[in-house]
């Protein structure tokens, strides 16, 4: 509850997702160089997990090579914030977030 | 600082109603069904309380039905004055607002081949008593409406509701778990009334129903034909004990009491005012109550955060292990739009709360919205 990556940053990609069921709504910033993420940030609006899974995706994100990045899933953001149960549904919207932003990596 | 404003979800006991209580326990703990001495101490102890509660809410003692609470009164008057009087169906009228004690039952009785109507309350929260006389019919029995909404705090008009029922010889059963222990309620304005315990400063497990003279039910438990055959089981002598010493102790300091909490709840209301793109939902709520949103902050988030810096209140809307998002079924009904739903929080004020604590409350209330908002606002 206390995200140290809710911050502005100097990004050069960026996407937004919306799960309109909960009404989440969480942006994801990257600062990619040489197809390296030197930085990572997010906005998000919701409940606290959808927050922490925010959080814990840019922690996964820094320093990491685009197709590592492009390559994170559910169970990778479980795992940083030690959260098993799978049946929330609200770490889906940061990952859904970071494909929108990575997407014209995906095309290539 | 530890600050509970959550007094609707329930209350601690007073310290004169745990003494109370403990000294039932420990000291006078006969069996009030007993003949021996121990028994018709306890029996008294009991009866009195009976009379205190009844004194209070304006009714006579043999109108009062000890029970377990709230959910078990709903119960006993709903299915009890059906099993009695309409076993075979008819037509029911509730709200869409009602907690899930009447709205369960409802449904079962739905699948039971009973008709049901569920009035929509407006924006603020308040059904209205020209839909209940629309929705009237020939074959209407019953009805069922709450006093005080649980969620929003809102009144309902009871007053005219019961005019209206009495000119069509309807039977009106009030959920009024929130309203005794908050407002002066005239109970002889309905036919059958639930009240619970906990939620004004008495122990959990322990409830009334009132049952207007005239009104026939039947048990829907069955057993030792305690509280004359509505309610077997031993009779809970330390929580009516209980009741009878908080409801005294709040009515004989009613008006202080209130003006307090009337006076604190005004500076919540100004802090609120202060803070762009929130909402109350349900304007004119009793004077314990505040349900309001925050634009671009989940309830959840919100009460989370102010849960991690002592502070306690409640949200209706939040996600679910099981359910995936919970949506307040109130809110909603007030067709409220989404954020306002997702964000609603309820503040949920009590005699013992200080200004001090309100102070508090309101500092990290500003700056936990504040740093809330700046995570959402991308």
């Amino acid at each position: 509850m206390h995200p140290k990556h809710a911050v502005e940053i100097d990004y050069t990609h960026t996407a937004e997702a919306i799960y309109k069921r909960h009404d989440d709504r969480v942006r994801i910033f990257l600062r990619i160089s040489d197809y390296i993420v030197k930085d990572a940030s997010f906005k998000a609006s919701g409940c606290p997990r959808v927050i922490a899974a925010s959080e814990a995706l840019c922690r996964l994100l820094i320093n990491v090579d685009v197709e590592t990045a492009m390559n994170l899933n559910e169970e990778h953001i479980r795992e940083e914030m030690d959260f098993h149960d799978k049946n929330f549904e609200c770490v889906r919207t940061p990952l859904i977030a970071l494909k929108k932003a990575l997407s014209e990596f995906a095309e290539r | 600082m530890e600050v509970y404003l959550d007094h609707a979800a329930t209350t601690k006991v007073f310290d004169e109603v745990a003494k109370a209580v403990s000294d039932v326990f420990t000291v006078n703990y006969g069996n009030a069904s007993s003949l021996h001495s121990f028994g018709q101490i306890a029996r008294n102890a009991y009866e009195s309380a009976r009379e205190a509660i009844a004194k209070i809410i304006a009714v006579s003692p043999q109108e009062i039905f000890f029970t377990s609470g709230g959910t078990e009164s709903d119960n006993i008057a709903i299915l009890g004055f059906l099993k009695k009087n309409f076993p075979d169906g008819g037509h029911l009228i509730t709200t869409q607002i009602e907690h899930p004690a009447v709205l369960e039952v409802m449904k079962e009785l739905e699948k039971r081949g009973y008709d049901v109507t569920y009035l929509a309350p407006d924006s603020d929260g308040r059904v209205s008593p020209k839909d209940f006389k629309k929705a009237i019919r020939k074959d209407t029995i019953l009805a069922s409406i709450m006093w005080v909404n649980n969620e929003t705090g809102m009144e309902q008009p009871i007053e005219e509701i019961s005019k209206i029922a009495k000119e069509n010889r309807i039977t009106l059963h009030s959920d009024a778990v929130q309203a005794v222990g908050k407002l002066k309620i005239n109970a002889s304005l309905v036919d059958m009334l639930s009240a619970s315990g906990h939620k004004f400063y008495a122990p959990k497990g322990c409830g009334f129903l009132y049952v207007k003279s005239g009104v026939q039910i039947s048990p829907v438990m069955l057993g030792g034909g305690h509280e004359r055959g509505l309610r077997s089981g031993t009779e809970n002598v330390p929580g009516a004990v209980g009741m009878a010493t908080a409801l005294k102790l709040i009515y004989d300091n009613y008006s202080d009491w209130r003006n307090k909490i009337e006076s604190l709840k005004e500076r919540i209301l100004d802090k609120i005012y202060s803070i762009p793109n929130s909402h109350i939902n349900g304007r004119d709520a009793v004077f314990s109550h505040v349900n309001v949103s925050f634009k671009d902050v989940s309830g959840e988030a919100l009460a989370t955060a102010l849960d991690l810096r002592g502070i306690a209140v409640s949200t209706a809307s939040a996600c679910s292990s099981h359910h995936g998002s919970v949506k307040s079924h109130v809110l909603q009904a007030m067709r409220l739009d989404d954020w306002i739903v997702n964000g609603a929080i309820r503040i949920s004020l009590g005699y013992d709360n200080t200004e001090n604590e309100i102070d508090y409350f309101l500092e990290v209330l500003d700056e936990e919205i504040h740093r809330l908002r700046n995570i959402s606002q991308g």
